[in-house]
């Protein structure tokens, strides 16, 4: 009765949403702002570049070595020793990028609800509930990936609520310093969407004759248009405001007031993104444990699960003093070593392996 | 000490060789008579067939039918003259009336029948015994199901004895299809467990599965299908059911026909249905009995109610503990207004209720009927009334208890509305210590919970953490009967289709 284990579309594609946007609708409105300003509901759309490449890449490897998990395979097409280096530095940017994600849920909690809870404890308590996930394995995320996704999309609904708030001429005039400053907003949600690689993780789980492509497709599109519809309520509410805020969507959900019932529902979206947030941890945290374990052939990757979740919580918290250094990672080096990770290095692997798979079958026809 | 106990004579069971039945009568009476020695119930009648061979009916008082005894075997027996011309075999097989007599060869097996309700007939210079199928006892008359009592729909309910059961069952799905394997569990108890199965529409799988499980218990007794459930559940450290559990043959019917599996137990007239979803938990039988619409609004209510019904007390210690500016102003005033002179925190406050309000639901089930009803009115009346008034708890912290109490009976299962009402403790806990965080941390653990539950193989959530269109039909919504063309999904292959397409009534079909 394994197949039961197998992932569905719906599954999948609830599970890429959240591992982009748990973070993303915290972030990204902000860093965005800096350089595109009035432009920023236009910054998600060169990111679906980026998050095709990745994503057909993630397909196209897991196609090619079916069953078999992203370490698994970088040791097979780049041989042992590269193989490992590479597998290595995927964990290792599996563990900073969980680390980053955690600290920004931290940072979001402890800085705009509770200010006297430690940020350790904050940390550890999700960083804890995402490493029991990741021990129940992954047929276990994707359910309940699933069923919190639409916890974690259902207030954003409610942003319909501030319409009497909104001001259209904020958006004037478009594209007034042109389009370079919307290029340079679009680098931190570009890497943000370079993240739907780490569902190459998952794939080899995916129940067969799902089409992955649909899915991947509808999902990606969801991302976009749930980062557009943010990204422009953001702009039409605070305008010029935008970019001196630390959560925009936090600062919106204040204005909501309606019967003078529905009032001050920010404690209400925190409750919901800490689901969100916690899909994406348990991603990462997923990934993150795989790749250890096939780098070192454990046979269980559930014996190292809470081990690597405390170097999560180290890398969470090492090099990262600061709100302001999380920030200026995020609009400095994220949109560079991000993609790099998730959309370079697999399209470098699917160039090699393809030559390889050409070398090969060049060899075995029997008369060249 | 004690489980130790169980576990080892269970496994030292004594599996002497089976004694062979002898010519001479009164060395096999000898035997059973101090195998059953002190045993004052069973009774040994000696009678002469024909008036020259004895032969002796063995029974036990209370379990086998005297009349038929009397009428049926003993007074044609002694009237028998022709004995010599036919010989013994052949005249016990055409005098003897009754419907089941099946031959035995050795004591252990008669004991074994004798036990089981069977009178034992026993003839000199016979080297077989006779089981006669006149087993006779005092039992309940089938009656309207207590638990799952339904406005509209079947009012007959399941009774202790096994073979009304599944009688009531055969009576609903007249096909051979249904099959009925029977296997006995318990070492003292020998209860009698049927596990029944659509051939065809359950997963072969399942049933192995079912089986295989049943088979690895070894106990003592079995005296409630509860003992059975705890044996084969999938995470006996969760606090949900696994397998439901009901006393309606409609319901257990139902089941059968989505192609899942019945396990009835002799002494208990509850069967238990496997495998399970949380939304099966949700689905009362009556909602298939009234019209469609009603019954997807009941339903959603249902979902919502269950919500409340875990979260709403926390909620309440959470927004009143950490997010006090969530509430409007005007309310906010009149909440401060009426918790001015409660002593507790918010948090101190709900626990103290929400106990309060398990003991008085707890001391009302058990009690005798006649002063159950003055419980009720003491403790929900008076001490709720006066602790409001006495200043120990604040009005709207009443409210919030007694709208939870009443949310949790909207769970159609009993078991189910258990889980929750007791996961609402840890709830209030979180919410009183982190707010709404923790109120989240809540939900995400149970979800993970839920997520990780398989109730035999079938994973718990799966209707709704694996969505397909079609088998919200069941989940969210009750759809109309014409269009649940397909079987719920469960495991393995099966059969799908459960009716026609294309039935919808209209009036242009006419």
């Amino acid at each position: 009765m394994s197949n039961n284990d197998k992932m569905t579309g719906v599954q999948l594609a609830c599970v890429m949403y959240s591992t982009v946007l748990g973070t993303g609708f915290i972030t990204l409105p902000t860093t965005s702002y800096q350089y595109a300003r009035n432009g920023l509901w236009l910054t998600m759309f060169p990111g679906i570049l980026t998050a095709l490449i990745s994503m057909g890449c993630a397909v196209k490897l897991s196609r090619m070595y079916p069953g078999l998990s992203p370490v698994a395979y970088i040791k097979r097409i780049l041989g042992r020793i590269p193989g490992f280096l590479v597998g290595l530095l995927l964990f290792l940017f599996c563990l900073q990028a969980a680390g980053v994600t955690v600290r920004q849920y931290g940072d979001f909690v402890t800085g705009s609800f509770m200010n006297r809870t430690p940020l350790t404890f904050v940390i550890a308590s999700i960083a804890l509930l995402a490493g029991i996930a990741v021990r129940c394995g992954a047929g276990v995320i994707a359910r309940s990936a699933a069923l919190l996704t639409p916890i974690f999309v259902l207030p954003l609904l409610l942003l319909v609520l501030l319409y009497p708030h909104l001001e259209f001429r904020y958006l004037f005039p478009p594209l007034e310093r042109g389009i370079v400053p919307v290029l340079k907003g679009s680098l931190t949600p570009q890497a943000w969407m370079s993240e739907v690689y780490l569902i190459s993780f998952f794939l080899p789980r995916l129940a067969s004759g799902v089409k992955i492509g649909r899915w991947a497709v509808a999902s990606i599109a969801a991302i976009v248009a749930s980062m557009f519809y943010v990204n422009l309520f953001s702009i039409l509410l605070l305008g010029p405001d935008t970019g001196s805020k630390l959560v925009t969507i936090l600062i919106a959900f204040r204005y909501i007031n309606v019967a003078d019932f529905f009032e001050n529902m920010e404690a209400f979206l925190l409750a919901m993104w800490v689901v969100g947030n916690f899909v994406k941890l348990a991603v990462f945290y997923y990934a993150a444990s795989m790749s250890c374990s096939e780098l070192f052939r454990l046979r269980d990757y559930r014996l190292i699960v809470f081990p690597v979740g405390i170097l999560i919580l180290i890398f969470s918290i090492w090099d990262l003093p600061s709100f302001a250094i999380v920030a200026e990672q995020n609009l400095l080096v994220a949109p560079f070593w991000v993609p790099t990770m998730m959309a370079v290095l697999p399209g470098l692997l699917v160039i090699a392996a393809s030559i390889q798979w050409r070398r090969r079958s060049l060899q075995s026809r029997p008369n060249g | 000490m004690v489980r130790y106990r169980m576990r080892g004579s269970a496994k030292t069971e004594p599996q002497p060789e089976p004694v062979p039945l002898s010519a001479e009568l009164a060395r096999n009476e000898q035997w059973i008579r101090s195998v059953c020695s002190s045993c004052s119930d069973v009774v040994y009648r000696p009678f002469k067939i024909g008036g020259r061979t004895s032969a002796l009916l063995i029974f036990v008082d209370g379990l086998a039918d005297d009349r038929g005894i009397e009428d049926f075997v003993i007074a044609p027996l002694m009237r028998e003259d022709a004995l010599e011309a036919i010989g013994l075999q052949e005249m016990l097989r055409q005098k003897v009336e009754a419907s089941d007599a099946s031959e035995l060869e050795t004591l252990d097996e008669c004991v074994v029948r004798l036990m089981d309700g069977y009178p034992i007939l026993l003839c000199e210079g016979e080297l077989n015994a006779l089981a006669l199928g006149l087993a006779k006892w005092e039992m309940r008359a089938v009656e309207e199901p207590a638990g799952e009592s339904a406005v509209r729909g079947p009012r007959e309910g399941f009774t202790e004895t096994l073979r009304i059961n599944t009688s009531q069952i055969r009576r609903i799905i007249r096909s051979p299809k249904l099959k009925m394997d029977s296997v006995r569990i318990g070492g003292y108890t020998r209860t009698h467990v049927v596990v029944a199965y659509i051939q065809g529409v359950a997963d072969a799988a399942i049933v192995e599965e079912v089986k295989s499980r049943l088979s690895r218990i070894q106990a003592d007794g079995i005296l409630e299908s509860v003992y059975i459930e705890e044996f084969i559940e999938d995470n006996p450290y969760s606090p949900f059911p696994q397998l439901l559990d009901t006393e309606r043959p409609d319901v257990v019917c139902a089941s059968l026909l989505e192609g899942r599996v019945a396990i009835l137990t002799e002494g208990s007239p509850f069967a238990l249905v496997a495998p399970i979803t949380f939304s099966s938990l949700m689905q009362a039988a009556e909602d298939y009995y009234q019209r469609y619409i009603f019954s997807t609004f009941i339903r959603w209510l249902r979902y919502f109610f269950l919500m409340i019904s875990l979260l709403l007390p926390s909620l309440y210690v959470a927004v009143l503990t950490f997010h006090q500016e969530m509430v409007p102003s005007s309310l906010l005033f009149s909440m401060a207004s009426s918790r001015e002179d409660v002593p507790f925190p918010a948090l101190v406050e709900a626990i103290l209720m929400e106990v309060s309000f398990e003991a008085l639901r707890e001391a009302g089930l058990r009690l005798p009927k006649q002063i159950g009803s003055a419980v009720s009115i003491v403790g929900a009346l008076v001490v709720g009334e006066s602790a409001v008034q006495a200043g120990l708890v604040s009005a709207p912290m009443v409210i919030v208890v007694a709208l939870t109490g009443i949310a949790s009976c909207m769970i159609p299962r009993y078991v189910a509305s258990n889980s929750i009402r007791m996961l609402r403790f840890p709830m209030i806990f979180l919410a009183g210590t982190l707010g709404l965080l923790g109120i989240m941390m809540g939900i995400i653990a149970l979800v993970l919970h839920l997520s990780s539950l398989r109730s035999i193989g079938l994973p718990y959530m799966a209707s709704l953490a694996t969505p397909r269109v079609g088998e919200w039909k069941d989940v969210l919504i009750r759809a109309p009967w014409w269009s649940m063309t397909k079987r719920p999904r469960l495991t393995g292959t099966f059969d799908q289709r459960r009716l026609a397409p294309g039935q919808k009534p209209s009036k242009n079909r006419g």
